[in-house]
């Protein structure tokens, strides 16, 4: 197919910060702080010692690899951040340490208690001093454990008004520790996962910290940003974690490598939408002549444009859907489904000319995501196949993870063949999805075309 | 007149095989080396003052090596010092130093006279380069409005004609010129028709191989167009090569499969190395008009129940990240 215009998506998870950004020249207005309310004054006051950044460093070496925010949520000194910031440490705890530092500079060692993938967040809390370790179960029983100052969950029961004043804390750009003015408006519409539509800026280094409400209770925790919008950032709602404060409150630190849990999670993301997906159906009416899959949008955008040759060549319209949630996973995201379709008039073009043009458009397909450190080279099976008296040609490839294993990414290609000008080439996407599921969806996605009968 | 007739000739060959000079034998002996008391007097870094000579016995006539290091080579042994050779009933070929000579025998029978290569019209012999021309520019140009648009099509056509025009004769003319330096020849409508037939062959071959993967589902067909195309390209070299150096075709045929051969093989290993497959093809992807598929359709489940074959290969590959043979990681 034509290589689509990108309209969709430049949603970035606000990255862990992790390299130093040549200062821009401030400004003279910066210079006189803007006016901040009374309110932000006091929220940020009070969260202040509830609020950490999280580095990621390297063991043995004192440089940071990358830098986030949390932010404390009980006594015992649980910690609330996003997956996507302690994921190398996660992923790689041979080479990496996570420490927290405070407003006040304190600096110290974490674990990670619990993970959770789906929803990009981490449980964590201070490690164990190591000279209580040495000493003994004894020594260290006897201590009295530090008793922290915890943020609260706001209640979900207590609903927030679209355009209700929220402030995001966490500290942008290892720059310092902040309070972000922003609005609260709703869940993110075709979500796979609800999150929360903050207008507020959110930078890098943020994520993880905490949204709070007037009277301080956490809302959601900073996640993400679109970066082709202005203030358009993505909270994940609070109830999220505190449902992993509850299910790892008791955890043991985590021993080795995440892999394992993260293809576990994955496993029963996958499970979840593959059914959900499968029980929506299709849009009706997407081609005058054909069945061609179209999904609803329930938690997927679709985009289209018409496209007219202006050298008397081929006139075609594209379409595509993109799922807007996707898992972060260490070097890159999983979990999504895609589809697009282009429909072509070659009827300017005559019968051979048309065959060549859907020959190079057929051709003009890669089925690379990922390097060979992450998945296995494509595994292709093709072949003519019909539905409803419709004959196409079908390629499907596949992938396989490396390290996340029973996990494959699968594409097919479709191509109809029933006419001499004129026809439609479809393609659809799911990643990290197990070798059942693939099959499943592929025959999902095949069963949808077909031949409208006049 | 001379009483004594002649019995035999001692040619001296240039480099292109014609006489430079000859000793005519009327009795044997006869000797040759550098010294002047020879009956031939060759004057070559790499002889002997007495190297051979040549005489007759009751057996007939043979050569006699002299007193010479390099000896030297008649036919195809090489005699060194005190060595003989009988020469047979065809002029015996001998290599001396640098220098080449033929010794024939008044009894030798003189091969037919060979024609000049004179067409008998202008159009008896380019009949066979203005077909190929034809046929080609036909194919080329096809192609080229294949892949214009219609309202490009003439400006297409036109840069395509004088590209091909002007990379047809580089490549005659270069392969002209060589001729010319080694069989001072240039064989110009020789190396044409060579060019035209290769080109044409490695069209029509190739869209055939297209046209069959397409037609009977055969995807390994034009998976594999890259060797049909090495091949017509090694006939296509040994042809241009005859042309440049016509006396050893067998050595040129081993080097033209040697070619092909090893061309081939790094395509695979190469193939192999980007795609865990020999063909450079990720799938068959030659779409013709619906009218030329031939291959019956698989109704889509039928078809789904083959993507389980995927599975083995695919979990061997992902499991093999652990031995660190992963392939390269190449992205896109």
């Amino acid at each position: 197919m034509k290589t689509l215009r990108v309209l969709a998506l430049a949603l970035c998870f606000v990255p862990p910060f992790a390299s130093a950004q040549p200062e821009a020249p401030a400004p003279a207005e910066a210079a006189s702080a803007p006016v901040v309310s009374m309110s932000a004054r006091k929220v940020y006051e009070q969260a202040r010692s509830q609020l950490l950044q999280i580095r990621t460093v390297l063991k043995g070496r004192a440089s940071q690899t990358s830098v986030g925010s949390g932010f404390i949520v009980s006594k015992e000194g649980h910690i609330i951040t996003n997956f996507h910031v302690v994921s190398e440490v996660a992923l790689e705890p041979a080479n990496h340490d996570l420490v927290y530092v405070t407003a006040d500079g304190r600096e110290a060692k974490l674990d990670i208690l619990m993970l959770d993938v789906l929803h990009d967040l981490a449980l964590v809390k201070p490690a164990a001093p190591a000279d209580s370790q040495a000493k003994g179960k004894e020594t260290a029983t006897k201590e009295a454990p530090p008793v922290w100052d915890a943020l609260n969950f706001r209640s979900p029961k207590q609903t927030l008004g679209q355009g209700e004043r929220m402030y995001s804390l966490g500290n942008p750009l290892d720059v310092g520790f902040a309070v972000i003015e922003g609005n609260y408006n709703g869940l993110v519409e075709r979500s796979f996962y609800p999150q929360i539509f903050f207008s507020g800026a959110l930078s890098a280094g943020m994520s993880g910290g905490p949204a709070l409400d007037q009277e301080g209770r956490v809302i959601g925790i900073n996640v993400a940003r679109r970066v082709d919008g202005e203030q358009v950032s993505f909270l994940v709602p609070a109830s999220f974690a505190a449902a992993l404060l509850e299910r790892g409150r008791n955890a043991p630190p985590m021993k080795g490598a995440a892999h394992a849990e993260m293809t576990r999670q994955l496993l029963e993301h996958q499970a979840v939408l593959t059914d959900r997906f499968i029980a929506q159906g299709w849009k009706s009416a997407t081609h005058p002549r054909y069945r061609v899959p179209v999904p609803p949008e329930r938690f997927m955008r679709c985009w289209g444009a018409s496209h007219q040759s202006r050298t008397g060549g081929l006139d075609y319209e594209d379409s595509q859907c993109v799922m807007e949630t996707r898992i972060f996973v260490g070097q890159y995201t999983t979990g999504a489904i895609s589809l697009r379709h282009q429909s072509y008039d070659g009827s300017k073009l005559g019968t051979m000319r048309f065959a060549a043009r859907h020959s190079a458009s057929f051709r003009n397909e890669n089925f690379r995501r990922l390097g060979g450190e992450h998945m296995t080279k494509p595994q292709c099976h093709e072949d003519f196949i019909t539905h409803d008296k419709l004959p196409m040609r079908a390629v499907v490839c596949m992938r396989a993870y490396k390290k996340l294993p029973q996990l494959y990414d699968v594409s097919v290609l479709v191509a109809t063949l029933d006419q001499n000008q004129g026809g439609v080439q479809g393609r659809f996407d799911a990643q990290g999805v197990s070798f059942g599921n693939a099959i499943k969806l592929t025959q999902h996605y095949l069963d949808a075309y077909g031949l409208l009968q006049p | 007149m001379s009483a004594s007739p002649t019995i035999a000739l001692l040619e001296v060959l240039d480099r292109d095989d014609h006489v430079k000079h000859y000793l005519p034998v009327s009795t044997w002996p006869v000797s040759a080396g550098r010294a002047l008391d020879n009956d031939l007097v060759i004057d070559d870094d790499y002889i002997a003052p007495h190297h051979f000579r040549v005489d007759a016995d009751e057996n007939g006539v043979f050569v006699q090596v002299g007193e010479t290091i390099n000896g030297l080579r008649a036919g195809a042994r090489h005699l060194a010092y005190g060595e003989r050779i009988a020469v047979g009933s065809t002029p015996l070929r001998l290599e001396v130093g640098d220098s080449h000579l033929c010794l024939r025998l008044a009894h030798h029978t003189v091969p037919p006279e060979r024609p000049l290569r004179k067409p008998r019209s202008f159009w008896h012999a380019a009949r066979p380069i203005v077909t190929a021309g034809v046929a080609v520019v036909a194919v080329l140009l096809f192609t080229t409005w294949l892949d214009a648009d219609p309202d490009d099509a003439t400006r297409a056509l036109g840069a395509m004609l004088l590209t091909m025009l002007v990379a047809a004769s580089a490549w005659s003319a270069g392969w002209s010129l060589v001729s010319k330096i080694f069989t001072r020849r240039s064989h110009f409508w020789w190396h044409v028709r060579v060019m035209l037939i290769g080109v044409l062959a490695i069209d029509l071959v190739g869209s055939a191989a297209h046209l069959l993967a397409y037609s009977f589902s055969w995807p390994a067909v034009s998976d594999f167009t890259f060797v049909y195309t090495y091949a017509i390209i090694a006939a296509m070299l040994y042809f241009h090569v005859l042309g440049v150096e016509p006396k050893r075709p067998v050595r040129m045929q081993a080097v033209a499969v040697g070619m092909f051969v090893s061309a081939t093989g790094l395509s695979l290993w190469f193939n192999h190395q980007a795609r865990d497959q020999l063909g450079e093809e990720l799938y068959m992807n030659h779409l013709f008009p619906p009218a030329l598929r031939a291959a019956r359709p698989l109704e889509t489940d039928a078809f789904v129940k083959g993507l389980s074959s995927l599975k083995p290969t695919l979990d061997d590959k992902a499991r093999k990240r652990d031995t660190g043979d992963d392939g390269g990681g190449d992205e896109d």
